[in-house]
């Protein structure tokens, strides 16, 4: 009779998204990996194969499951403008929030896509659809009339995500709240409300 | 003879910071630098004190050369509101012309380093408030010459337009359609208009 699984698939992965956030892949290792899971290396090689393997699992995990606070309740807001600003002010967050960093794909996006095709896919998919979702909440926001009409919403998106990034990083960097600040009052101003 | 010496550590230091820059700090072991840089794990330890020493040297080594390219990109540009564009241009170049995928020195070490190390993070910090201090200076010329409109907040577009560069960085890491760099770029003209 095969063992009784004493893991979910999702717990494994879950548990080892906090270690790579944490260190970076190169970093860890999968005996750190087991050891923070509780479990011995050969069962995790059994059931993920390798750790580059268990890597892209946990960062399309990631994509598919956590995103950035606030992402994923852009699609339904009932005030897409206000919505949108929520995301920036999620990431500035009020202190307490874990100085790792936000967000995995960036993290990730640093260290390993000039060489690895595989996980360049992943990241630049998941850049994609947050560009995506940027795009329609700012198309809604704009029928709804919470935003002036003739904002240009590709370019809008665009520049959310890439200010998005940008303020990511300067999060990690530890600058003053006031830079961090002036982001979000930028959005604002990208997101006019009609006069 | 000294002079020769300056020159040796120029060049060592140039292979390192390429090594660093594009592997990271942790992924790049004193063999790699022993293999990159052609000098012994001796003359490495004698010159710099430790891997970390060297790190630290690598990045202020890049510093000089992103000072240098920051105003040979002033130099080339007809006004301040055009160096703003330029300096978001050559990013866009780096990618579409140079084929660079290895994005910006300072801020792959502030992603993989800041947030653990704090001399590092000082490092970073300082080389951003150095960005910021330039576009805002480019701004306020921008006033001055009557470019840039007076309604335009030069510190707090400055700001915008740091976190929009480091974002515009980060994008030319992964395999973008070059139309995303150009809006983009396009944001950062609106912002000073």
């Amino acid at each position: 009779m095969p063992r009784k699984k004493t893991f979910t698939i999702e717990f494994a992965l879950d548990k080892a998204m906090e270690l790579f956030w944490e260190r970076g892949y190169q970093s860890t290792s999968m005996r750190e990996i087991a050891d923070h899971l509780g479990l011995s290396r050969s069962s995790i090689y059994a059931t993920f194969g390798d750790k580059h393997t268990l890597f892209v699992e946990t960062l399309r995990r990631y994509g598919s499951e956590c995103r950035a606070p606030g992402l994923s309740e852009l699609a339904n807001a009932e005030a897409p403008r206000s919505a949108l600003i929520r995301v920036f002010e999620l990431a500035i967050g009020t202190g307490e929030v874990p100085k790792h960093g936000h967000c995995l794909l960036i993290n990730t996006a640093m260290q390993l896509m000039s060489t690895d095709p595989e996980v360049t896919q992943v990241v630049e998919s998941a850049f994609l659809d947050m560009e995506a979702s940027f795009r329609r909440a700012v198309e809604r926001a704009a029928s709804q009339g919470e935003v002036a009409g003739g904002v240009n919403t590709t370019q809008t998106a665009r520049a959310l995500l890439s200010l998005y990034l940008g303020l990511c990083v300067l999060i990690r960097s530890g600058v003053r709240e006031s830079v961090l600040r002036a982001t979000v009052d930028q959005v604002e101003t990208m997101l006019p409300a009609p006069d | 003879m000294p002079r020769k010496k300056q020159f040796e550590i120029d060049d060592a230091l140039t292979k390192a910071m390429r090594e660093f820059w594009g592997r990271g700090y942790h992924p790049t072991s004193m063999q790699d630098l022993v293999d990159c840089m052609g000098i012994g794990r001796g003359s490495i330890y004698d010159t710099f004190g430790s891997k970390r020493g060297l790190f630290l040297r690598t990045l202020d080594h890049y510093l000089k050369i992103y000072l240098a390219t920051f105003q040979e990109t002033l130099a080339k540009s007809t006004s301040p509101a055009d160096s703003i564009m330029n300096v978001f241009e050559g990013a866009i170049a780096a990618l579409v012309v140079e084929g660079s995928r290895d994005g910006c020195f300072i801020i792959n070490t502030a992603v993989e380093l800041a947030a653990h190390d704090d001399e590092v993070a000082e490092v970073v910090t300082a080389m951003f408030r150095q960005t910021e201090q330039a576009f805002r200076a480019l701004i306020e010329q921008g006033q001055e010459e009557g470019e840039v409109p007076r309604t335009v907040d030069s510190v707090l577009t400055a700001r915008s337009l740091l976190s929009l560069y480091i974002g515009l960085r980060i994008l030319t890491r992964s395999n973008p359609d070059v139309s995303v760099l150009q809006a983009i770029k396009n944001q950062a003209g609106d912002l000073i208009s």
